[in-house]
Formats: structure tokens, C-alpha cells, sequence
């Protein structure tokens, strides 16, 4: 199967499952969808994890001085309250599934894991080619990580937003999690 | 004492049939289940395949089970983790309690952990002046009006939304709309500060992986993720038997529990947790991970020959979906901690014998639990057992016994033909039958023949010159005491094929026995078959039986009554079922029949039919001599389960016919004449819910 075929199929699951995906090829064109995305919503905290430096720079620069942005080196105190007050969370994820239309997260500092969990609006950017197709697949890679992480290591799939169906089986979206899930695809060579 | 057990039940049954609405939704609930997992399997690569991938990644795990755990644990420890082994749930508890003191805990939040649930962890905390509160929604829900889960994945399936509106009303002060998009914001806010501020969170765990130390925590809502990353302490209580080997097994692990339950592909959030990550910088203190592993019986469990094979659940909830009479009481009734098909083993496994047994009787033995299961867990035999073993403290109602007594009755009733059938139809003899023994006097029960199948086929002129094929035929109770007719048919069509028929001694299925759990009775019967069946076996005959659940017997619960000896396995393969194979050696002969000309056929196929051949071979017989037949079905049982129907009061024909009402209405949509099955008690159970004629597919041409 080729990548675009693969690509196409974690869209379409991906969109089954309620959330939302972009594309860009490259990093102001990312910058560029997440200013799409924020248009629709009032904005005035974004939490940031796992950014590359560069990308991070000029989403500050691009989204302008009124939005306060939440990002490493994190203060400590108070941490889950601070995040908590963002509306939206931007985060990297290290690869997805296509077939499950999941996003799979490593992390080594739960920082990561409450960007994208608090905030109402989770912003994820993935690189194309590492996209997946099989559950069966990620199994070396969820054993590298682990191996090369000695203390604590996460690895979190993550299949569009919060859902549940407690209330008369009727499916409700956001109620921990995020709302609202969007996903950047990046299709530039990492 | 029993009779307090059957005075609840009927009780709580007699509540279920009032409650015609709450019994829709938990059946709707079901449905959907049921039908998004087909759909999802059908579209998994390795499709239905998945379920013996699973079962054997559990029973080989189970199996060095000792050395995983030991592997786990160091393996968690070397990053961190506090692994402490709990025998029971009050060591479990202790633990708990003495790190919550040594920490001064004011608040736990938890995610839903039915392990935790198990051990009943939130009382003796609370007691502690603790406060410990349920994140996962549905969990959230039951603990604010002190109820148990109703369903596993669904634990509060039950409240509607006005009820639920209530109940966060009644919390929070706020005055809520009934529509469940605004409770959830009003939950979203309520819980957030409890997750914010909590002190320890507390989780389950679906999967532990040995090779790497990780716990696999999956939900839907995202609950978990936050009671594991947010609070400094982390508490995980998990049961010893979720340990698997490698990343590989978890990931089939992690595939098979949603697809299952939910029919998702995934859950929406996995988290792989392993050791304990910082939080942002210059923590005062480290992050605490504690991982409670729980026996509870479990090591005692694996040692049961029968028992162990539910540790091989991986709690989907399948089973509860699938299952008739939950479908009808709910979890409350049918369950303790643990519900459902699978609570019964399990309940028997860490609650005891005596709390199993409360509630064992409500299954049906249909076996459809073990169809769904993703790890092909034999939950109808360990449910047998249970009962079976119950019933040293707790003779059988007479009623079960009579039930047993099958056979010997319809002997007795074609013998003493027609007497035995104006009995039958005499009113004041079916009030006295009710009133001592417990069969229900409405009930229509099939006649008797004096002419018996075996006088039949004695009289009857055949020779078969050189026989193409070699039959015995393994009649069961209604083709030899009640329609012998319908043998006599079935043998006659083997015969126009070239088949040499013999009916040599035998006893009927003894389904029974297993039903009602006198498994030595069953395990007697089998071997008389088997032993009487054998001789021909070896010389290369085939059985053929026209009764489905006559064939289960003897292709599935024979070889596991009788510890899948070499003789009982022969049989089983050598079995088949009347149109299987006919269909097999006469598909090319068969010509249209203008018997069937501008008629509709609803098919209704039995439970026991559902892993041999679905009744699809007489379907196909069936269209292929013209008729229009089509599978009106639910993905469930009609209610009858195979006599327990006949039983007067709650526990008999009134749950019966609740549980078949769906089925009952799918009939009346699906605008057939008539309705066609090969089971004979089925047939009883349709006749009287649809008011449709119905027919055994040989009486279609007779």
C-alpha cells in the first residue's frame, strides 16, 4: 500500500471518530492551520509541550502578542491548574495507526500527557511518514521506547477526542478530555 | 437455604418484567454491542481469526503465570514502581490505607477499576474519612446513588438522562437540562477540581506487560489519563491474571478488548504506563507509583480444573451482551460484583461458591456466551460446574428434576399414548402438573406417539444393496417419542441418497442434566452414547441427528464432559447434522417443489446451531427446491432455553417470553407465512409468541 493510500485511510478513520485533520508541507503552513483553527474559537491561553524550538518561535510570533502561551521550562507549582486554564493544547505525536486512526504519544514527562488531555481543544501534529498502518506495527517502536527509557515512560494512543456514551448510549464528546481534536499531517521529510 | 435464593430472584424478575422501558434501553444497549462488533470484525484483517490468537496468548501466559508476575515485578520495580503482592483484598486494602495515612490523603479520584470493585475498596477508605471519588461517568453516576454496575463497560446504562439530570442536580445545585451534551458539561466542570486536587489517583489496569514493567489503562474518556498523570501518588490495583509476556500479546490484547466490547477499533485513550514520569521542574518530592497485583483467589482458581478457564476473561463484556436473561434482569440481578454469563465462574472464583450459586440458576445454557467470547472461554461448562456444585448445599427444585427426567417422562407419555395426551390437554390435570411439579400449564406441550420411532423403523421394508454411505441415526426425544414421523421422514430421505440407516440403542442428548448442572448424570449419558455409538464409528458409519442441540452434544459438550477422550472425539467428528448432510450428498439432486410456491419462510435458527452450521445448510436444502426463506434473527436466543421455558413463574416462562419478545416482533416485521426450525423446543417457544404456524424443514415436504 502506498503512503498516500495509508495517509487516506487514517483520515477517513480518524474522521470517523470525530475528529479533525489538516494538512500542511510545511512548518508556516502548519502555523497557518492552527490560525484556521483558533479563528473559530476565543483564545487567550495555549499550552504547548514537545514543540520543536523553531516551530514554537514562530507560533508565538504568528499568533500574535495577545495570547499567552504555556510552554517548557515548566514551573513546577501548580503545573495541572496552569494547563488547565489554556483552551487549547498543542502537542507532537511520534507516529499514528492508520486502520485505528490513533495518535500515539511518547512521553517521559506527564506535562505532555495533560496538553493533550485538559484543554477543550487538543492540536496534534504528526509527520506523514510516520503514519502507520497496522496496530501490529507499532510494536518495535513501543519497544524502543521503552528500552531506551529506563524510569518512567508513557506511550499513549490516542483515537480522536473524549467520548463517552454513559447517558443513554448517546455519544458525547468532551467529557475529560478534549472536545474538539484536530490533527496536523506534516508531509515534509523529517 | 435455596428457597430464600428462588423467593429473590423470582422477586427481582417479577420487577424486570414490570419494567418494560429500563429492559429496552439495556436491550438496545446490548443490540448495538453485538451488532458493531460483527461489523468491526468483518472488517478486521484477521477477521473472526482473532478470537484463537487471544486465547492463545492467554493460555500461554496463564501458564508461566508465576514467572510473569515475577518478571513484572522486577521489571516495574527497576523503574521505580512499588509492586506489592496482595493475597486477598483486605491486604489490599491495608496497603492502601497505611499509604494514604502516611501520606495524609484527604482525597482519592479513581477511574473505573471493577478489580477495585472487586475487593470493595471505597467503603473502607471513606470509612478513614477518606474521600474517594468515581471519574469514569457511568461509575460517577452509580456511587451518588449507591448503586453496583449494571453492565460492565456500561455500568450505568440503565438511568436516563432525566435521571441523571437528578442526580447532578441534587449534587451540584445547578438546575441541569435533561439532554446528556449538557450534563456532560456540568460534570466536566464538577469533576475537574477533583482531578486538579486529588491526592492520590487511583486506577485499574487492563493488560500488564512483563517484558517491560508497563500497565495498559484504556478508556474511552479519557478519565484515566488524568487520575494517573495528575496527583503525585499513583495507586493501580490490578488482578495477577492480566499479566501478559510481550508487546505483542498487549497489543492483540488492546485490539481485542473494544472490538469486543464496543466494536471500536481501539479504546480512545491507551495509556502504557510504566515507572512514574516527573511532572514540570523542581519537584519537591518524587512522584510515587504503587502497583497493588491481587490474588484473591485467583492462584486457588488456576488450580481448578474447570474453574481456570475464566481467568482467561479479559472483561469486554461480550458475553453479558449476548446473554438472554441478563438482557432482561440487568446486572443487578444477574451478578454479585462480577455480572453477567462470565460473573458466574468468576463470582464462584473470589467471592464463593454460595454468592455464585445465588444467581447460576438464571442461566439458560444456551451457550451463546461462549460463541462471543474473545478467548473462546467455555463459559456455559464452568457455569454447569458451578451449578453442579452448588448442588450439595442446595438440592434442585422439583421442577429441574422433572426437567432432567426428560426423557423417562416422554417414554412414559408415548407408552401410555393417547391417555398421556388428553392429560396433556386436560385442564385440570396441567393446574395439578403446575401446582406440584412446576411445569407451566399453558404451556402447549407436543403430543405424544405410541407408534415410536423405534416400532417404525422395525416395521419398515429396506434393503440396501450395496450402501453408498452408513448412517446411525441419533434420534433424540421429540423424533422418537413425539414426531416420529419426522425421524421416520429424515431417514427416508438418507435412504433415497444410498445410505444404510441404523438405529442402534441409545439414550437421548442429555442436554438437560448439564442445563440444570447434575453433571455426573450428563458425563453418564455421554459415555452410554458414546460407548453405544463408537462400534459404528469405527466401521466408518456417520451420525446423523435432526435436533441441533442433540449435535452440540455430541460434537462439543461430550468430548468436554468426558476430558476430550480419543473415543468421544471420533464421535464428535464423526457427527453431523441431518442437513449438512443431506445437503452434502444430495444438493445436486434436489428439484424445485411447487409445494412452496408463493410462500415467505421465516428461518429461526437455534443457539446450539450456531457454532456447527447456523442453519444454513437447511436454508440452502431448502432454496434449492424453490422455497423463499429468509433468517429472522436478533443475535440472541428466542427464550426458551431448551426446556427451562416450561417452567411455571418468573424463572421459567416469564422470563422466557420476555427475552424472546424481540425476536417475537422481528417475526412479525419480517411478513412471512410461516417460520421454519429444526429445534424442537424452539418450536414451541415461536409457535406460542408469534402465532405463526411453524415447521420443521422435513415437514415442509411431507
Amino acid at each position: 500500500m502506498s503512503s498516500e493510500q495509508v495517509i487516506d485511510v487514517f483520515k477517513q478513520k480518524y474522521e470517523s471518530l470525530a475528529g479533525h485533520v489538516h494538512f500542511a508541507e510545511s512548518g508556516p503552513q502548519v502555523i497557518s492551520a492552527i490560525k484556521d483553527i483558533i479563528d473559530n474559537v476565543p483564545v487567550n491561553r495555549i499550552a504547548c509541550a514537545g514543540l520543536q524550538e523553531d516551530l514554537q518561535t514562530s507560533i508565538e510570533q504568528k499568533l500574535g502578542p495577545s495570547i499567552e502561551f504555556i510552554k517548557a521550562p515548566f514551573n513546577r507549582s501548580d503545573l495541572p491548574h496552569l494547563i488547565d486554564t489554556a483552551e487549547i493544547g498543542i502537542s507532537y505525536a511520534d507516529f499514528a495507526i492508520a486502520e485505528a486512526g490513533a495518535l500515539v504519544e511518547f512521553s517521559t514527562n506527564d506535562e505532555v500527557r495533560l496538553v493533550s488531555t485538559l484543554p477543550r481543544t487538543h492540536i496534534c501534529i504528526v509527520q506523514s511518514d510516520q503514519i502507520l498502518m497496522t496496530l501490529e506495527e507499532a510494536a518495535p517502536r513501543l519497544r524502543q521506547a521503552f528500552t531506551e527509557n529506563e524510569q518512567g515512560c508513557v506511550a499513549t494512543f490516542i483515537s480522536g477526542p473524549s467520548r463517552t456514551g454513559d447517558i443513554e448510549m448517546i455519544l458525547t464528546l468532551g467529557v475529560h478530555g478534549p472536545e474538539v481534536s484536530h490533527v496536523i499531517v506534516l508531509e515534509e521529510a523529517s | 437455604m435455596s428457597k430464600a435464593r428462588y423467593v429473590r430472584l423470582e422477586k427481582e424478575i417479577t420487577e424486570a418484567l414490570e419494567e418494560k422501558p429500563k429492559r429496552d434501553s439495556l436491550y438496545r444497549a446490548m443490540k448495538r454491542g453485538r451488532d458493531s462488533r460483527i461489523e468491526t470484525i468483518e472488517a478486521l484483517r484477521v477477521g473472526n481469526s482473532f478470537r484463537k490468537e487471544v486465547r492463545d496468548i492467554k493460555l500461554r501466559c496463564q501458564d508461566c503465570q508465576a514467572e510473569l508476575i515475577e518478571r513484572f515485578t522486577e521489571n516495574a520495580e527497576k523503574r521505580g514502581t512499588t509492586v506489592f503482592h496482595a493475597k486477598d483484598g483486605q491486604a489490599a486494602i491495608d496497603y492502601i490505607l497505611k499509604l494514604s495515612q502516611e501520606n495524609d490523603v484527604k482525597t482519592i479520584s479513581k477511574s473505573k477499576s471493577l478489580t477495585s470493585e472487586e475487593i470493595e475498596v471505597n467503603h473502607p477508605l471513606e470509612d478513614a474519612g477518606i474521600q474517594v471519588i468515581e471519574t469514569d461517568l457511568g461509575e460517577l453516576i452509580i456511587q451518588l446513588v449507591g448503586e453496583k454496575p449494571y453492565h460492565l463497560v456500561f455500568p450505568s446504562v440503565h438511568k436516563t438522562a432525566v435521571e441523571v439530570a437528578e442526580i447532578f442536580k441534587k449534587e451540584t445545585g445547578e438546575e441541569i437540562p435533561s439532554d446528556p451534551k449538557e450534563i456532560m458539561k456540568v460534570v466536566r466542570r464538577y469533576l475537574r477540581p477533583i482531578f486538579l486536587n486529588a491526592d492520590i489517583g487511583m486506577t485499574g489496569a487492563n493488560i500488564g506487560i512483563a517484558e517491560n514493567g508497563a500497565i495498559a489503562i484504556e478508556t474511552n474518556e479519557g478519565n484515566a489519563r488524568l487520575v494517573s498523570s495528575i496527583s503525585d501518588i499513583h495507586v493501580c490495583i490490578m488482578g495477577i491474571e492480566k499479566i501478559v509476556d510481550t508487546v505483542e500479546d498487549a497489543l492483540m490484547m488492546m485490539l481485542a478488548h473494544p472490538v469486543s466490547a464496543t466494536g471500536q477499533h481501539l479504546t480512545t485513550y491507551v495509556t502504557l504506563m510504566a515507572g512514574r514520569s516527573s511532572l514540570g521542574e523542581g519537584a519537591e518530592k518524587p512522584r510515587e507509583s504503587h502497583l497493588v497485583l491481587l490474588d484473591n483467589g485467583r492462584t486457588e482458581m488456576r488450580e481448578d480444573p474447570v474453574l481456570n478457564d475464566a481467568l482467561n476473561c479479559i472483561r469486554c463484556g461480550a458475553c453479558m451482551n449476548i446473554c438472554p436473561t441478563y438482557g432482561v434482569v440487568g446486572g443487578h440481578t444477574f451478578g454479585y460484583i462480577y455480572p453477567g454469563p462470565i460473573g458466574i465462574p468468576w463470582t464462584a472464583g473470589v467471592h464463593g461458591l454460595e454468592k455464585a450459586g445465588d444467581f447460576s440458576s438464571l442461566c439458560i445454557s444456551c451457550g451463546l456466551c461462549k460463541e462471543i467470547c474473545p478467548a473462546d472461554i467455555d463459559i456455559p461448562m464452568m457455569i454447569a460446574e458451578v451449578k453442579h456444585r452448588d448442588m450439595e448445599e442446595h438440592p434442585q427444585p422439583l421442577v429441574n428434576k422433572a426437567m432432567m427426567q426428560a426423557e423417562q417422562l416422554a417414554k412414559i407419555g408415548s407408552a401410555t399414548a393417547p391417555l398421556s395426551n388428553w392429560m396433556l390437554n386436560n385442564d385440570a390435570f396441567r393446574w395439578l402438573l403446575e401446582k406440584t411439579i412446576g411445569i407451566d400449564q399453558t404451556r402447549d406441550l407436543p403430543s405424544f406417539d405410541r407408534n415410536n420411532l423405534r416400532k417404525r423403523f422395525n416395521k419398515r421394508n429396506h434393503s440396501q444393496a450395496e450402501p453408498k454411505h452408513k448412517i446411525v441415526f441419533f434420534a433424540d426425544i421429540y423424533a422418537y417419542y413425539n414426531a416420529p414421523e419426522l425421524g421416520m421422514a429424515a431417514i427416508e430421505h438418507l435412504e433415497k441418497l444410498g445410505c444404510e440407516v441404523v438405529l442402534p440403542e441409545q439414550k437421548s442428548s442429555g442436554y438437560p442434566y448439564i442445563g440444570y448442572g447434575d453433571l455426573d448424570k450428563a458425563r453418564q449419558v455421554a459415555q452410554f452414547n458414546i460407548e453405544k455409538l463408537m462400534p459404528y464409528v469405527a466401521q466408518g458409519y456417520h451420525i446423523i441427528t435432526p435436533e441441533p442441540t442433540a449435535a452440540y452434544c455430541l460434537k462439543k459438550s461430550y468430548p468436554t464432559l468426558l476430558s476430550d477422550a480419543a473415543d468421544a472425539r471420533q464421535v464428535a467428528d464423526a457427527t453431523y447434522e441431518l442437513f449438512e448432510y443431506l445437503l452434502k450428498h444430495a444438493a445436486d439432486h434436489l428439484t424445485k417443489n411447487e409445494h412452496f410456491a408463493g410462500k415467505r419462510f421465516g428461518f429461526h435458527v437455534s443457539c446450539h446451531q450456531r457454532p456447527l452450521t447456523s442453519g444454513q445448510a437447511a436454508m440452502d436444502w431448502l432454496r434449492r427446491q424453490g422455497a423463499e426463506i429468509e433468517l429472522v434473527e436478533t443475535g440472541t436466543c428466542c427464550g426458551m432455553g431448551g426446556t427451562f421455558g416450561l417452567k411455571a413463574g418468573p424463572l421459567g416462562i416469564g422470563l422466557s417470553q420476555a427475552v424472546g419478545e424481540p425476536l417475537f416482533d422481528a417475526f412479525a416485521k419480517a411478513n412471512v407465512n410461516a417460520i421454519v426450525t429444526e429445534s424442537s423446543v424452539c418450536r414451541i417457544q415461536l409457535l406460542e409468541g408469534t402465532k405463526l404456524a411453524v415447521y420443521h424443514p422435513l415437514e415442509l415436504l411431507i
